[in-house]
């Protein structure tokens, strides 16, 4: 897997991991997401346009940064939960761009479409933050 | 049953990719519903993936490869010799929990069951592996 890293300023600043190939590993992915973190990182985006497949190991390295910036963020337990529960929380520091239609139907089958915000075009990516 | 293809080599997980495209583009021109190739193509990355990842602890392992048509169903069997391991006896994962407490992992057995009509296991009597994915009304 070929990673290229980008950032951009919305309302705040954006790493960009620009993926190319099949996610089926969680390196070299979760190393550069970590190092973005504790370079102050607080928001990633992850353009999976050139991401043909996402296997289970896809799946654990995209939860593992999710967590990663949930934690980092000291993010509100009982207001995610609450979210969780009325269907309307999405993760504020963790967004997905352009997964293919193999990579859609592996998020929806954990449900885990629900909880990272899916885009189509990388400047309203960035804007949502 | 009609085969249409069979592999039995020692792979490595950098492989897998191209058995894959290999498998989808075989299952595809002998008139596959391409929707239901793709799912089916899921399941299978995911038994491939599984059995040299953790099977073969990472390391090129043998793997066979039997690909075969009843009617419009579509049958495939793969082996391995990789220590016993039984997928339908995983319990699924309880995706209902919150993100932040969910376990992590455990979707590759889910991918395999959701993504195919019929997942079957059995040990062999030689020592194999044996998972047997069936897609029914794959083939018009």
């Amino acid at each position: 897997m070929e990673i290229r890293t980008s950032q951009a300023n919305g309302r705040f600043p954006v790493t960009i991991f620009h993926l190319k190939g099949d996610l089926m590993h969680e390196e070299p992915l979760y190393s550069q997401a970590a190092n973005a973190v504790a370079s102050g990182g607080q928001h990633i985006l992850l353009d999976l346009s050139e991401v043909p497949y996402i296997s289970s190991a896809g799946l654990r390295v995209i939860h593992l940064i999710f967590q990663l910036l949930h934690e980092k963020s000291g993010e509100d337990q009982e207001a995610m939960k609450r979210g969780i529960v009325a269907g309307s929380y999405s993760s504020p520091y963790l967004k997905l761009l352009n997964p293919s239609k193999n990579g859609l139907k592996v998020l929806s089958l954990g449900g885990y479409d629900m909880f990272w915000e899916i885009h189509k075009n990388q400047q309203a990516a960035v804007a949502s933050f | 049953m009609e085969q249409l293809y069979q592999l039995s080599q020692t792979t490595s997980l950098d492989e897998v990719a191209t058995l894959r495209q290999r498998v989808q583009q075989l299952l595809i021109s002998a008139g596959g519903d391409p929707e239901a190739v793709g799912d089916l193509i899921l399941a299978l990355n995911e038994a491939l993936v599984n059995s040299l990842h953790h099977g073969y602890a990472g390391q090129p392992g043998w793997l066979q490869i039997e690909i075969g048509r009843a009617g419009r169903s579509l049958v495939i069997q793969q082996y391995d010799t990789a220590p016993p391991f039984d997928p339908t006896a995983v319990p699924p994962p309880d995706t209902t929990l919150p993100l932040a407490v969910r376990p992590l992992g455990g979707m590759g057995v889910q991918m395999m069951r959701n993504f195919t009509d019929e997942l079957h296991y059995q040990r062999t009597a030689d020592g194999c592996n044996r998972l047997t994915f069936i897609k029914h009304n794959l083939f018009a």
